[in-house]
């Protein structure tokens, strides 16, 4: 088997820059990345520090299964910007194996479902899991959550970007977590996932209707609301 | 042989089943505490002991915060939507019965047709049967829930919840729904034949502004799908916490089917993208080979393993 480090895309430290280091909505255009210690670390503009990131395990020997619409739609052509090889991208009977930085587990990937069937015991291992995966996922809540969104589209040989920036408050704070733009011109607020509406108005009445532990209710939401009053892109997860 | 998942609603056995699971996973502690995973206190609770529900929960409000490109996390608002919610609930059906005591063809999870009580008049759709088996509308001010077998009474709290500044935090309360306030009718039967009829799975930019997209209509940013069915439900159900009302697990089941239906259609309906990608990579978990995000096992199966799981379970109902 060999452990193979994954490129990493750097991540902008540019504090000039307004970049979403989190790349959901405005990218880096400034080059300023001086963002990787090591193979191992990427800087955390967030944390003012390193942060271990994660690597994945590769088995180039193991071929993908070849049969069915799974291995057909994994063997078929690789679109733009495709890495590797397809098909060499598994580990069966990698159990075991950890990054070499010892903090977060390797990401092993299978083609083969059973292997990760396998390795789910129910218990003790897949709770070590959850640990191991705790520094990860606390490190990514710390991204940016700059509430800029870029718009761009190709019109008669003219690029068009629409930069939006929203500024959110209730009750006088400001809430912290991304508000973005779709293509289609609807807004939508990661605390509320399943929501996209034409109005930011709106969007901030179903925030506060939302959270009823931050927003407290003098009475319950007194609607129903139209399917109609709301975006039909409206969604959740 | 391979379990079979059922319709709630036609299958008691397999209802009663699926309610004592959730209760076991809800009462079984997973072993470690909510604050060991970075997890703050709340104005409810300061710190929790973590069931290995709460683990499903976190895990799915954790896949939200692994942000790629054009709007996509590790789950959602792309490509592998489907194939993430599959290896998901996969989980969730064997843990549920390693606690049960069941052997792997003795429960399937069902799920809820949501579109057949989406067919009816909205004002009655907020009746329809399932909410006599996992409880109602919620009640009070905040929509707390107080009938049918997932209530405090039982043992039933919610842990884990979100903030409004999209953080986690530890709660002790009931399960909240707000059914219909929010949109007052669930996708009909119309609706889904326009999704089914869609012969791409995906298509550029991969996202929930993809047009003509299988999985952006089912998903239901380009159409009335999955993310109306928790509007509908509304309460918990709307934030990245929503697999704290069980009903979440119906809900993506029937989903699940719909896709498992879509694919039998036609050998040509295959997942796109297909290829490798790299963290960094706006596609990254979302093209072919990719791993899905799993905090439960080391292993991830790629995102094309999901493709065929025949040999572990099947619906009872796939309308080709």
């Amino acid at each position: 088997m060999v452990d193979q480090i994954e490129p990493v895309a750097p991540l902008c430290v540019n504090p000039a820059c307004e970049c979403d280091p989190c790349h959901c909505s405005r990218p880096c255009t400034c080059g300023v990345v001086p963002v990787r210690r090591s193979a191992h670390e990427v800087w955390d503009p967030d944390r003012n520090e390193y942060r271990y990131i994660e690597i994945q395990t590769f088995t180039p020997e193991v071929p993908l299964p070849a049969t069915g619409s799974a291995a057909s739609a994994a063997t078929g052509p690789t679109e733009h910007g495709g890495h590797g090889e397809p098909g060499s991208h598994g580990a069966h009977g990698a159990h075991g194996s950890h990054g070499a930085h010892g903090m977060a587990p390797a990401e092993i990937a299978s083609p083969r479902l059973d292997d990760a069937l396998a390795d789910f015991d129910g218990g003790a291992a897949a709770l070590a899991q959850v640990r191991h995966r705790a520094d990860q996922a606390n490190a990514m809540v710390g991204h940016a959550h700059d509430s800029t969104s870029v718009r761009a589209a190709e019109h008669n040989g003219h690029t068009i970007e629409i930069i939006t920036t929203y500024e959110l408050r209730i009750n006088g704070e400001a809430l912290t977590g991304h508000l973005g733009v779709n293509a289609d011109g609807t807004v939508h607020y990661h605390g509320v996932p399943n929501y996209a509406t034409e109005s930011a108005i709106d969007l901030a009445k179903q925030i506060v209707d939302s959270f009823p532990d931050d927003y407290a209710r003098t009475r319950r939401p007194s609607r129903p609301r139209r399917a109609s009053d709301v975006d039909p892109s409206q969604g959740a997860h | 042989m391979a379990a079979i998942r059922r319709n709630i609603v036609e299958s008691p056995t397999d209802a009663q089943r699926f309610v004592d699971g959730v209760l076991a996973l809800k009462a079984t502690n997973a072993g470690v505490r909510a604050s060991q995973l970075g997890i703050g206190a709340g104005p409810r609770a300061n710190d929790v002991d973590l069931s290995w529900w709460d683990l499903f929960v976190v895990w799915h409000a954790w896949s939200m915060r692994q942000m790629t490109g054009g709007g996509r996390n590790a789950a959602h608002s792309g490509p592998v939507f489907l194939p993430w919610h599959r290896w998901f609930m996969l989980i969730l059906e064997i843990q549920m019965r390693n606690l049960m005591g069941l052997g792997p063809d003795d429960f399937g999870l069902p799920y809820w047709d949501w579109s057949s009580d989406g067919d009816l008049a909205p004002a009655l759709q907020t009746q329809a049967p399932v909410f006599t088996i996992v409880g109602g509308d919620g009640f009070g001010n905040d929509g707390d829930l107080a009938t049918g077998p997932f209530v405090p009474n039982n043992g039933f709290v919610v842990n884990i919840e979100e903030d409004q500044n999209n953080n986690l935090r530890v709660t002790n309360r009931p399960i909240r729904r707000d059914l219909g306030v929010f949109t007052d009718r669930l996708p009909d039967s119309g609706d889904i034949a326009s999704t089914m009829a869609l012969g791409v799975y995906d298509t550029a930019p991969f996202s929930a502004d993809s047009r003509g997209s299988f999985r952006n209509s089912l998903e239901g940013w380009s159409g009335d799908g999955h993310n109306q069915v928790h509007v509908f439900v509304g309460g918990d159900m709307l934030a990245g916490t929503s697999p704290n009302d069980p009903i979440f697990f119906l809900n993506h089941c029937n989903v699940d089917r719909l896709w498992a239906q879509w694919q039998a259609a036609s050998p040509a309906n295959i997942y796109v993208p297909t290829g490798t990608s790299v963290a960094g990579d706006e596609l990254f978990r979302h093209r072919s080979n990719d791993p899905l995000y799993s905090i439960l096992t080391q292993v991830q199966p790629a995102v094309s393993a999901m493709g065929d799981v025949d040999r572990f379970y099947a619906y009872d109902s796939l309308i080709v």
